[in-house]
């Protein structure tokens, strides 16, 4: 009988849980270790941002599904691992238990515990602070939302305003999810007939619009070719938002925002409301060995936090990286028995090229890792560990590195059935390869697409539901790919 | 000068007709893009 532990219940953690317990016989135990009794939804915090949602709607309680499910759940948050002893321990964040640690024992387990949110790494800059806000939560986005229906009161009396939405540090990611909401910003202030008394500024770490980490790509718009920069322009034009690139925030104030640009000048900017998305990093897990020894080193990159798997770590200027530099089982290579899929696992290097100021301050995004590939990763390691455990260490592991599979995303610019809108962005593959692909910057414009337009808002609504109902394991849910 | 959409593309892109094939079309492209994700998944 084998135990999986599993730490975390994002997208890829649960995915790894449901497909888990579906392909293991009852006699081994699953089990999930989350600080969070809510399984949410991330995509959609952004409509939840501006009063479209609700926490109803995009998040369930996780307890009630795992025990009809047969997956056992503890709420707490993984501290310490003992990896030579095959456990953790972990410290309870609720209930009667809440701050007593106990020992996990695991015969294989899976790290799926995502970023820390690591407001604390820019002066200043924590959701509701300083009149900013994130929407990197669902109760963050509902934070944000009550400060920015006051301004829209406030707006409708007469008053002007400054929003700023972008990067609150100078390597932070996840451009995609302020792109949607300084979007969504932008269309309920026009709905609300307020949009002409508000200066709205794009405040990004990209050195190119429509960079989103990824470098950038070449795609195809209908039958056209246009580079993602040219998109998002032609976005940003018609939607009247100004835009301020290689920007690294490195203090917020209450309403200013200090950030240095490329060229090394230092520039500060008053706000009003301000979503500023901060740096992702490791947890600070530490790890040890039998004897107390610090082995932490063989578990977590020292300079991310975030765990060390099948990648080639080898430092290397940005000419001479490879697709083939990212990893492909997200399996740690001194302990086996340990995998980390999405954002959890260290990436060999960025997507995107790396940039200093004139003053030496590094300014470029890191490496998104979105839902379809975390989704994807949360699989594949599930049926992994099954391998390993149906067959015995030999066995045949399957591999897909971020360099082998694409993603959808969906930027909605807009909610509402006949009024709203998304920019539909397909790539393959994530991490340009441009050996495979030398003519088409990296990647396959056969499934390389932008779309502006209603059906995206459609699509992403689908989405809602549809990737919802999976997550809560409702029948044929396994029939949903990820 | 900014380059804004043209009367024609604002109106194809609101438009509930078109965007219901263009929502097909999405749907279709998405699809081929997991499948090929899965085959990629399944084969290494």
């Amino acid at each position: 009988m084998a135990r999986v532990v599993v730490l975390g219940a994002g997208i890829a953690g649960h995915t790894s849980a449901m497909y888990l317990r579906r392909l293991l016989g009852k006699e081994h135990e699953v089990l999930v270790v989350s600080p969070n009794s809510r399984y949410q939804w991330i995509p959609s915090n952004i409509w939840i941002g501006i009063g479209k949602m609700t926490r109803e709607q995009t998040t369930f309680p996780l307890e009630p599904l795992y025990k009809k499910k047969g997956i056992e759940y503890r709420q707490a948050r993984a501290v310490t691992f003992y990896p030579d002893e095959n456990y953790v321990m972990v410290e309870y964040v609720a209930g009667e238990k809440k701050g007593q640690q106990e020992k996990v024992e695991y015969d294989y387990l899976i790290n799926a515990t995502g970023p820390k949110l690591n407001f604390e790494a820019t002066e200043g800059l924590y959701p509701g602070r300083n009149r900013t806000y994130s929407v990197c939560s669902y109760t963050h986005a509902e934070e944000a939302w009550k400060a920015l229906s006051e301004l829209i009161e406030e707006l409708k009396k007469g008053k002007e305003a400054t929003i700023v939405i972008g990067m609150g540090h100078p390597k932070a990611t996840c451009q995609g999810a302020a792109f949607e909401y300084i979007l969504n910003v932008d269309h309920e202030l026009r709905r609300r007939g307020v949009r002409d008394r508000v200066r709205l500024i794009w405040l990004s770490n990209e050195a190119e619009l429509g960079d989103f980490g990824v470098d950038g790509m070449l795609m195809k718009v209908g039958r056209k070719e246009m580079h993602s920069s040219e998109l998002v322009q032609l976005v940003f034009e018609e939607r009247d938002i100004e835009w301020i690139l290689g920007a690294g925030v490195y203090k917020v104030e209450d309403g200013k925002v200090h950030f240095e640009t490329l060229d090394g000048q230092n520039h500060t900017i008053e706000f009003d409301f301000a979503m500023l998305i901060p740096a992702f990093s490791g947890h600070g897990f530490k790890a040890y060995d039998k004897d107390g020894g610090d082995i932490t080193d063989k578990l977590f990159s020292p300079k991310s936090g975030f765990m060390i798997v099948d990648a080639d770590y080898t430092p290397k200027p940005y000419e001479e990286w490879s697709v083939d530099d990212w990893p492909e089982k997200y399996q740690n290579p001194h302990y086996p028995n340990i995998f980390a899929p999405g954002i959890a696992f260290a990436p060999p290097h960025t997507i995107s090229r790396p940039r200093k100021s004139a003053s030496g301050r590094e300014i470029f995004p890191a490496p998104p890792r979105t839902g379809m590939p975390s989704g994807i990763m949360g699989r594949l390691v599930a049926e992994n560990v099954v391998r390993l455990i149906n067959e015995g260490p030999d066995a045949h592991l399957h591999g897909v590195s971020m360099g082998r599979i694409g993603a959808a995303c969906i930027a909605s610019s807009g909610y509402g059935l006949k009024s709203g809108s998304a920019i539909t962005i397909t790539m393959f593959p994530i991490v340009p390869d441009y050996r495979r692909y030398p003519d088409t910057q990296g990647r396959d414009l056969n499934y390389t697409i932008g779309h502006w337009g209603l059906a995206g808002h459609w699509m992403k609504y689908l989405l809602h539901h549809m990737f919802l109902y999976k997550a809560k394991m409702k029948p044929f849910w396994w029939m949903i790919p990820e | 000068m900014a380059k804004k959409l043209s009367g024609w593309q604002r109106f194809a892109m609101n438009c509930v007709i078109i965007q219901f094939f263009h929502f097909l079309i999405l749907n279709l492209k998405i699809f081929s893009l997991l499948r090929k994700n899965e085959k990629e998944a399944h084969s290494g």
